[in-house]
């Protein structure tokens, strides 16, 4: 049996390959494995197709993920982690294998037994590991307290409680804080909408609001909403009549 | 008098709640159960493979988790005591990723013995770094800590990671509004595509 071992620790590595070959003494360790970009590089390249793969799921140049996410790999996959309550839910809601480090004899002498009684199905083939991916980025970033902003060579957070919108102007994003300072940013709406807090609305294409910087709402024509804030903001901020139930739930669940 | 007497007072409190957060923050950081369970994991390894390593790994976690659950009531700490407790972390992660992780700390004798720093400060820079950049043995993460000038610079070339989580920005925020308090000076970040640093002033007590 052909196995690759992807982990970025070269001790736990060679403890891996070694508890490996001591259970299952016929297996052929045919690569150790230390990063993504290596991992990429390899299934892309490589003739020989293991039967088994232990990967780790946080390496020094990403998240393990990446790498079945961008190869096409038959092959499955065993998960290997210390400890990742993230990562751990995901698995288990997806049915993914995993083993848990420090992993003894016994824990591979089960993932084999496991391996030869489910070869058949024991395939990551149809799991989504975009999906994965993304679920994973996505809540680690919840908690995401400020953002940096850039001025000249200098750079410095602004709490995220302190911002009251964040806007486009000439493709450029700004934010504007309630004591009224300016401060473009490098993050897109795109990408802050991803992970930052509820308490901030898409209004529209321009416009990410702070629940707490609206002062009112009012009807504007073709059926829009036009959105003042409580800081002074020249350009106006209509919400499209699609969109106007979604805003008001949005806004009425403070 | 009146009125300074309790800008002082109103100045003890915030500083008093951000050392609470920060202590919050380290906690939840530095015993952060994937810390201890990376740490257990690579000690097994140890123990079978390396025994003095082992050891030696045992005494520097035991010696960090020390400072980090007692170190909550007093706001500063000497510069030695701090660059102690980032060799020990630095040399526990070095164990873990062997030559994916370049590091050297340059500070004279006689500055570490005089100055001091907001605990954990530097610490967090380090963790910081190898949190944010991508490190493996093709291109290491080289991280430099040294002095200027009454200023301790933690330095790194910048290797952005395929996924990383985003920064939540929250310890640097905490890092610069403690030392606004400490001090009358900010944390100085500087930025560009291939190098980051960031300088924090030695404090005289």
């Amino acid at each position: 049996m052909k196995i690759v071992i992807i982990e970025d620790e070269e001790l736990t590595a060679i403890d891996l390959a070694e508890t490996i070959l001591k259970v299952e003494p016929d297996a052929k360790i045919i690569s150790i494995i230390k990063s993504v970009s290596e991992a990429i590089g390899f299934f892309k390249n490589t003739a020989e197709i293991p039967d088994l793969v232990f990967s780790d799921i946080q390496l020094g140049d990403g998240l393990s993920f990446e790498i079945f996410n961008s190869i096409e790999c038959s092959c499955p996959v065993i998960f290997c982690t210390a400890y990742d309550e993230y990562a751990l839910n995901a698995f288990r809601t997806n049915g993914i294998d995993y083993i848990l480090k420090p992993f003894s004899e016994k824990t591979i002498f089960d993932a084999f037994v496991k391996y030869r009684a489910l070869k058949k199905t024991f395939s990551n083939n149809d799991l989504h590991f975009d999906h994965i991916l993304k679920l994973f980025k996505i809540q680690k970033n919840q908690e995401l307290g400020s953002v940096l902003v850039y001025y000249k060579d200098k750079i410095f957070p602004v709490k995220l409680d302190n911002i009251a919108i964040f806007y486009i102007e000439n493709e450029i994003t700004y934010l504007i804080t309630f004591d009224n300072t300016k401060h473009s940013i490098s993050k897109t709406l795109e990408e802050l909408e991803k992970i930052i807090s509820t308490s901030f609305y898409r209004a529209n294409r321009q416009n990410l609001i702070n629940r707490k910087a609206i002062k009112e709402a009012s009807q504007y024509f073709a059926r829009k909403l036009s959105i003042s804030l409580t800081i002074p903001f020249t350009e106006k901020i209509l919400v499209s009549k699609e969109k106007i139930s979604d805003f008001l739930n949005w806004l009425s669940a403070s | 008098m009146k009125n300074k007497k309790s800008m002082v007072e109103l100045e003890n409190a915030q500083l008093r709640i951000k050392n609470t957060e920060a202590s919050y923050l380290q906690l939840k950081q530095q015993i952060h159960p994937h810390f201890l369970f990376n740490s257990l994991n690579i000690l097994k390894t140890l123990i079978k493979k390396n025994p003095d390593t082992a050891v030696d790994y045992i005494i520097k976690l035991s010696d960090f988790l020390r400072v980090a659950i007692s170190s909550n009531n007093s706001n500063t700490v000497k510069l030695e005591d701090e660059l102690k407790l980032c060799l020990d972390y630095l040399d526990m992660q070095k164990i873990r990723f062997g030559k994916a992780l370049e590091f050297s700390i340059d500070i004279p004798e006689e500055v570490k013995s005089e100055g001091f720093v907001p605990v954990f400060a530097i610490q967090l820079l380090l963790e910081n770094a190898i949190k944010h950049n991508s490190q493996t043995y093709h291109s290491p993460l080289k991280i430099n800590v040294f002095h200027q000038a009454g200023w301790i610079t933690v330095r790194n070339n910048v290797q952005a990671k395929s996924s990383s989580e985003i920064s939540t920005g929250l310890g640097l925020t905490n890092l610069s509004e403690r030392y606004k308090i400490l001090s009358d000076s900010n944390i100085n970040i500087q930025a560009n595509d291939k190098i980051f640093s960031v300088s924090i002033k030695i404090l005289p007590q």
